[in-house]
């Protein structure tokens, strides 16, 4: 049987690690003046990094308009990070919610939270995101909800059926028995009980959504200047491929890196947390 | 079996009503469809003369009736970009999206079956390590961050395939290959975990135990299990190809359906966009009818199941 200690798996070592370097990183970002970051300087524009014949300033290179890589990069993995940490939470309680309803109601309102879920994995969900974006245009907060429909109808479907068998077991039904409403059997009882499934679920969400902004970001669609992300970053750097490589080359690579370590750090969870799925 | 053919059918024709159903509602809520025909700048009597014409003066839950009828007889309007049907400039684009998306999954087939196989057989050699990582970050890597990979590689650098897809053999090998190493990790991981459940099982031990070579068990006695397992995963392959055209058909601009979703998102053409929708969510859910069906004759076991 395979080891679950932390010490024993050194993918979600190399993962953990990178979680808390970007976690410091927006931190930093945090601290930057906005100023800094949207500093054009033309006399400086597409610097190469430091390690290619830079210059000791910019030491990751500037971009087409003489702006600090490394300043925007700082800023593009914090709002990267940041959309997907509020899409995944906002989708892991839709679906939760969703899950609950369904499991509780039964009948017509479980049939519904089936067919919407039916309805979800009937289209890729890329192109029901285009859809919504092509007719209500897009803002932060639109994309932000946008991206948390997706994966909700996982963390849906893991969060009714065990719910349902929650409720067949004795504890549920010993505090309904003690006269606990039903909002207290489920948010004080069962979601204690099947917190560890959820979050594994949410950790697949993580970098799909990841992935998807990074995706929509890079069409030109999702994240919109003077704000950026990683994949607005590659997507705007593709026009300098030929001359600047590191403008795709770095958001690229911040991107694989954040995506590999939430997926390293849930195959190490999921054995942690639910060991019977495997 | 034929009960099982009814009901997965009349469940796909309920999901696409539904979906068309969706694109009538959004197509009625969002926006003033007069506005977007004549544009920002016409008079308002130009506007009010094209509202009655067009019904849309009705009530709106007339207008979304109406507009869902339309969908569903295929009428789904002129595209305010180029004047002609949507239904005419989508399916001008079908077939050279066909032309990428076809290649790219038999590649992801012909590949990650037999990788997910062999490391599933020679389970934690070093092979099996190099397949599992490899497959750990094609997971996670974009699929426009593969395709500008190649574009640095093979237009840049060795200056040997064109960057942008002219519809040819040397502007598809890289579109193709973007598409078809998107997700090929999955797959490969996938396989693996389907032919790991199978062979321990004791058919597999009694195969060998009767003294059949190892390349006549897993022809005969592994595969034809595991892959039973595995249709589902086809046709969430079909899924990722869609959605990557969108993405690798752009970055290569290549003119498929994929670039012009993302044209039309931009221009919010409001008569193509829906028509995408609800074609891709029929190829995809008959798509799906079909991949139960011929898992249900593989393993009549869900016919019961399924009841």
């Amino acid at each position: 049987m395979a080891n679950r200690s932390l010490r024993f798996h050194v993918g979600a070592q190399i993962g953990i690690a990178w979680i808390i370097l970007m976690l410091g990183l927006t931190a930093l970002g945090l601290t930057m003046s906005a100023d800094y970051v949207l500093n054009i300087d033309l006399a400086h524009r597409l610097q190469p990094p430091l390690m290619f014949g830079g210059n000791s300033v910019n030491i990751l290179g500037t971009d087409e308009l003489g702006r600090d890589m490394a300043a925007r990069l700082i800023k593009s993995i914090e709002v990267s990070a940041g959309i997907a940490f509020c899409a995944t939470l906002l989708g892991l309680f839709i679906g939760t919610a969703a899950g609950f309803v369904a499991a509780e109601a039964r009948g017509v309102l479980d049939q519904l939270v089936q067919g919407l879920i039916d309805f979800q994995a009937s289209v890729p969900f890329l192109i029901i995101a285009l859809t919504l974006l092509a007719f209500f245009g897009n803002s932060i907060v639109l994309f932000v909800c946008l991206m948390s429909l997706h994966g909700w109808e996982r963390h849906a479907r893991v969060a009714r059926s065990m719910a349902m068998e929650a409720n067949a077991l004795g504890y549920a039904s010993a505090v309904r028995q003690l006269g606990a409403n039903t909002m207290r059997v489920y948010a004080l009882h069962i979601l204690p009980n099947i917190a560890g499934p959820l979050i594994v679920s949410a950790t697949l969400a993580f970098p799909e959504i990841v992935l998807l902004e990074s995706g929509l970001s890079f069409l030109g669609l999702g994240v919109q200047p003077p704000l950026t992300s990683l994949g607005a970053m590659v997507g705007f750097g593709r026009d300098y491929i030929d001359v600047a490589p590191w403008m795709v080359l770095l958001p690229s690579a911040a991107i694989l890196l954040t995506t590999l370590s939430i997926n390293l750090v849930g195959d190490w969870l999921q054995d942690w947390l639910a060991p019977r799925r495997r | 079996m034929i009960r099982f053919v009814a009901i997965r059918l009349l469940r796909a024709v309920l999901t696409v009503l539904a979906v068309a159903l969706f694109a009538a509602i959004a197509m009625r809520v969002s926006g003033d469809p007069a506005v977007i025909a004549l544009g920002p700048t016409a008079p308002a009597e130009a506007i009010a003369a094209y509202r009655v014409q067009h019904g849309l003066d009705q009530p709106l839950v007339v207008q979304i009736f109406v507009q869902f009828t339309a969908l569903l007889s295929g009428d789904f309007g002129i595209s305010p970009l180029n004047g002609r049907s949507a239904l005419q400039v989508v399916s001008q684009r079908v077939p050279l999206t066909l032309l990428l998306a076809i290649p790219a999954l038999l590649i992801k087939v012909l590949v990650g079956i037999p990788a997910g196989t062999i490391a599933a057989i020679r389970q934690n050699s070093l092979l099996d390590r190099l397949v599992m990582s490899a497959s750990v970050i094609g997971i996670a890597i974009p699929n426009f961050v593969i395709g500008l990979g190649l574009v640095l590689i093979f237009a840049i650098n060795l200056g040997v395939l064109p960057s942008s897809g002219q519809p040819n053999l040397p502007g598809m090998i890289m579109p193709v290959l973007t598409l078809a190493l998107a997700g090929i990790g999955t797959l490969a991981r996938f396989t693996r975990s389907s032919v790991l459940g199978v062979i321990n099982q004791p058919h597999v031990r009694t195969a060998y135990a009767k003294g059949l070579t190892e390349r006549q068990v897993i022809r005969r006695h592994i595969l034809p299990n595991a892959t039973a397992a595995m249709f589902p995963v086809l046709g969430l392959m079909l899924g990722s190809v869609l959605a990557g055209t969108v993405v690798v058909e752009t970055l290569f601009s290549w003119p498929g359906i994929g670039s012009l979703l993302v044209t039309a998102v931009a221009n919010r053409d409001i008569y193509v966009v829906p028509c995408i929708l609800v074609l891709s969510s029929v190829v995809m859910t008959l798509t799906n009818v079909g991949v139960d069906v011929l898992q249900a004759l593989r393993d009549p076991r869900i016919l019961q199941r399924g009841r």
